[in-house]
């Protein structure tokens, strides 16, 4: 982390860029837990600011809540760019990420749930990335993270046939004890007016010399846009997406993963049982009007029938201000994939208000 | 004396002959010639009116063809790119500096919430590819003489319009009002070019007014704030690596 800073600030280039952009974010909110019996509110704030030169990009977000007596500082983003011949180089801590439209990325460089658009802490890591443009829709990339617990590295190819974005990635992220490698392929075009998209990868667990599982997981989804008024109204955009997972203990550390460790996983592994685990995961937007818009966002464990429902309302209340609302509420029983968790609210509230500059 | 005022009216008769005899594709022609940019460097406004209510954002874009990139720069979407190429359309994401290719018919939606098309803002072919056309009426135009030319698609174009009714300036072959009506009639779009400009010869629309017809009180403006006709652009912009 301290050599990555040297090499920023004694960066003479990054200081000569003639072309700057200075901006960043307020952001205030609520977020309310609801339990049996009581509640926890919890208010917070942060501000990000955000500095990009020609060869370089900083932002820095400091945070504060209501629950904690001193502000955390994080930088998100240190990194310089610089052009190797035909080599782009990023060197610093950086946003990783292979998203390529679907609401769970699985094939993503950081494993994680994540819907499209939306920012996770795991994506900013201190990496050396290289990228190998081949034409202006192909492209190899080479990604090495700059950790001391363990190592992580991973290639990407990805290139257009046929209109279909396609992308083939290798991940391996290794530490003393254990270490986990994921091959996986991406695809996104249109299919009529529908747009389309998949993703297969094998996932390989090695936990200590003699143990290895091995996990499949398949996912296809589609998008449409629905226009009312003959084309020229308001937006319906619907989303839909299903993972079929194979069923075994690479399973568990893979749905860990994704979901989050609070997640009821414990309690249901009764459940899982032998074969498959099927997950369907649904995104509904509706444009109110050109300022506001609201959707509803789902993820169901097929198996047990236990949902994730989060409703949102967006409001962009001035050229600079947005106002977000959302709900989190997980359905299904005690023993039930997502709803099994011990100490797990029955619904989650968050207001936020952002302020952009 | 008969015989000069005989002349002069020969020469008139036979002048006003030649101009109501320049087709609808002619005047099409010159307006897609004037209008028509081969490569453009354009820092703009789009300002987003509902019921009163109004959003600005601000771009800065370069074209080439059919070809796009579109960054825009207000502090709400600072850093957001649009990259067109042909059919298809690449978003950028910049906190996450993600690249992604968003669906085709996304190329159908308001961009950024406005009244302008995806497919409005980037679509840069020659109309007269696309249409069948025919000279109307002639009249005035907030003082300006035009030709009233209404287009018909030609059978199998993929054009977001059926028809469309155009008010040219006919001396300086611009578009100052256009009606988009769909297959069955019903008036879609209008837009209005309330401000233009000489720019490197040419006369440019400088501040167009688009109207969604089938939404209330909704109109979206895109105002022209400086524009390079035919700039240099590095080879490899308009690619992937150029979005990130």
């Amino acid at each position: 982390m301290i050599l990555i800073f040297v090499l920023i600030l004694s960066s003479t280039t990054v200081f000569a860029s003639s072309n700057y952009q200075i901006g960043g974010n307020i952001k205030t909110g609520v977020n309310t837990l609801f339990f049996d019996n009581e509640s926890n509110v919890n208010l917070y704030e942060s501000l990000e600011l955000k500095l990009d030169l020609d060869q370089a990009s900083f932002t820095l977000l400091a945070q504060n809540n209501s629950n904690k007596d001193k502000i955390d500082l994080w930088l998100k983003k240190a990194y310089i760019k610089y052009k190797l011949k035909d080599i782009n180089l990023t060197l610093g801590k950086q946003p990783v990420s292979w998203s390529f439209g679907s609401l769970i990325n699985v094939v993503d460089y950081s494993l994680g749930a994540e819907a499209l658009d939306q920012e996770t802490n795991a994506k900013y890591v201190n990496a050396l990335q290289l990228q190998y443009p081949i034409n202006w829709y192909s492209s190899l990339s080479f990604v090495t993270e700059i950790n001391s617990v363990s190592k992580k590295y991973g290639f990407r190819g990805r290139t257009l046939i046929k209109n279909f974005d396609l992308s083939l990635n290798y991940i391996n992220q290794s530490t003393e004890a254990n270490s986990i490698s994921r091959w996986g392929v991406s695809l996104k075009g249109d299919i009529n007016r529908m747009g389309a998209y998949g993703s297969y990868t094998m996932i390989d667990y090695k936990m200590g010399e003699k143990t290895s599982v091995n996990t499949q997981a398949l996912m296809i989804g589609a998008d449409y846009s629905y226009l009312f008024n003959q084309g020229m109204g308001n937006r319906l955009y619907l989303q839909g997406e299903y993972h079929l997972l194979e069923n075994n203990e690479g399973l568990k550390l893979l749905l860990q993963s994704l979901t989050g460790a609070g997640v009821g996983l414990e309690a249901s592994q009764n459940l899982l049982g032998d074969g498959y685990l099927d997950v369907f995961l649904t995104n509904v937007n509706y444009n109110i009007n050109d300022f506001s818009s609201i959707g509803i966002f789902t993820i169901t464990a097929l198996k047990d029938k236990s949902t994730v429902v989060i409703p949102n309302y967006r409001n962009q209340l001035t050229n600079n201000t947005t106002l977000n609302i959302n709900l989190s509420y997980i359905s299904g029983s005690q023993s039930s994939i997502f709803a099994g968790g011990v100490g797990m609210p029955e619904l989650v509230g968050n207001i936020e208000l952002t302020y952009a500059f | 004396m008969k015989k000069i005022i005989l002349l002069l009216i020969l020469i008139l008769i036979t002048f006003n002959t030649e101009i109501s005899a320049i087709t609808a594709e002619e005047v099409i022609t010159q307006r897609d010639e004037n209008e028509y940019v081969k490569s453009a460097r354009v820092e703009a406004t789009m300002i987003i009116n509902n019921s009163g209510r109004e959003l600005e954002k601000k771009m800065i874009s370069l074209s080439e063809g059919d070809t796009a990139l579109i960054e825009f720069t207000n502090p709400m979407d600072r850093g957001t790119k649009y990259l067109k190429r042909e059919d298809n359309l690449w978003m950028f994401f910049p906190d996450a500096e993600d690249v992604v290719k968003l669906s085709g018919h996304m190329l159908e939606q308001g961009m950024m919430g406005s009244d302008f098309s995806y497919q409005d803002m980037m679509e840069s072919e020659k109309l007269i590819d696309l249409y069948n056309f025919e000279i109307i009426a002639e009249e005035k135009y907030h003082d300006r003489p035009c030709y009233i030319i209404e287009a018909i698609k030609e059978e199998g174009a993929e054009v977001s319009y059926y028809r469309r009714v155009s008010w040219i300036d006919k001396e300086r072959f611009i578009g100052l009002k256009e009606e988009m009506y769909a297959e069955s009639g019903k008036l879609l779009k209008e837009v209005v070019v309330e401000e233009t400009e000489k720019i490197e010869g040419r006369w440019y629309p400088i501040r167009t007014v688009m109207e969604n017809m089938l939404r209330k009180d909704t109109w979206t403006a895109f105002i022209i704030d400086s524009i390079e006709f035919n700039p240099d652009i590095p080879e490899g912009t308009f690619s992937l690596e150029s979005l990130q």
